[in-house]
């Protein structure tokens, strides 16, 4: 059975990274760099999301000579409506941190 | 302590399985991973080499991990990504039902065990002794220490049971292993030949003690 949990603060990195031009496809070593995470976390993120439904993989199939293809990787509409919402809750949390702590710097 | 225990010739006999399979073991990963993935570096062969251990299900990521590591160049980086890769490779994530039922991609489990327990049984019986020697003398001479010799000697009793479990384990765990159809079926092969081998060491090794070495006085 599928778990609803929440996404961790790790893969709330990589949904926000992939989804600030969704229509790109990214590489796995991209990735990394971009987020700052090691392999060891990004490809278990990246295997759950695409196990969710919310990454979409690929091949590469313009290869050039003597590489192998490599895997891209994009998010899905799901993805992106999931990306979307975080976005929004994580803005009104700052919000919400932003209206509490006002009081006190206006007292300070 | 008097007995003798950690005589360099008993602790050579009593680790020499151990060490020599771990020696074989380290030879056959050492020249599959040369043989296989000749003209590549050690991270790349690392990575081929566990890959090659992922389920069916999930080694479309594994070889991802592999493209994506041909193209790092920095030593450091190739290696950061190649440890961190194959640790996702030896423990790839499950869920959805991608956890294959054990008939159709069995891991080496009994192929694992078969090798590994034979040569831990003489240490362990080793160490069991060493310890109980340690803290109340041996429970068999009047000049023991313990308050409960023959609780002592029903636990050497169970001790030495365990042992011999250990030491003939390869050869039931290797057939399961073989039978099962597991990965790295080489493994069952090594588990029940190592603990004919030890076995035999075994008794050989006491069968010339017990008849006083090699002048037989």
């Amino acid at each position: 059975m599928q778990r609803n949990r929440p996404p961790s603060e790790q893969s709330t990195t990589v949904l926000r990274v992939l989804a600030e031009d969704p229509t790109v496809w990214r590489h796995g070593y991209d990735l990394c760099q971009q987020t700052g995470l090691k392999a060891g976390s990004m490809y278990p993120i990246l295997i759950r999301l695409a196990d969710r439904g919310l990454l979409e993989t690929k091949w590469e199939t313009e290869i050039p000579a003597g590489r192998p293809p490599r895997h891209l990787y994009r998010l899905t509409e799901a993805g992106i409506e999931l990306a979307n919402e975080l976005g929004e809750k994580e803005a009104l949390e700052v919000k919400a941190k932003c209206v509490r702590l006002r009081p006190r710097m206006e007292g300070a | 302590m008097n007995s003798g225990l950690l005589d360099p010739v008993i602790v050579g006999f009593v680790f020499a399985p151990l060490l020599g399979t771990l020696s074989l073991l380290f030879a056959l990963a050492w020249r599959q991973m040369r043989n296989a993935h000749s003209g590549l570096d050690m991270p790349d062969r690392l990575l081929a080499v566990v890959v090659r251990t992922m389920p069916d299900a999930r080694r479309e990521w594994g070889t991802a991990m592999l493209a994506e590591l041909g193209q790092i160049h920095d030593v450091a980086a190739r290696w950061r990504f190649a440890l961190g890769s194959a640790r996702v490779a030896l423990f790839p994530p499950y869920g959805n039902g991608l956890l294959q039922p054990a008939t159709a991609s069995p891991q080496p489990f009994c192929g694992m065990l078969a090798v590994t327990l034979p040569p831990l049984g003489l240490p362990f019986i080793y160490v069991a002794a060493v310890l109980i020697e340690a803290i109340g003398g041996s429970p068999f001479t009047p000049a023991s220490r313990w308050s409960h010799p023959d609780l002592v000697v029903a636990i050497v009793k169970l001790i030495i049971l365990l042992t011999w479990g250990c030491l003939v384990a390869g050869l039931p765990l290797g057939i399961a292993g073989w039978c099962r159809r597991e990965r790295w079926r080489g493994l069952s092969v090594l588990g029940m030949f190592s603990s004919l081998g030890i076995v035999g060491y075994f008794l050989l090794v006491m069968s010339f003690v017990a008849g006083g070495g090699p002048n037989g006085d």
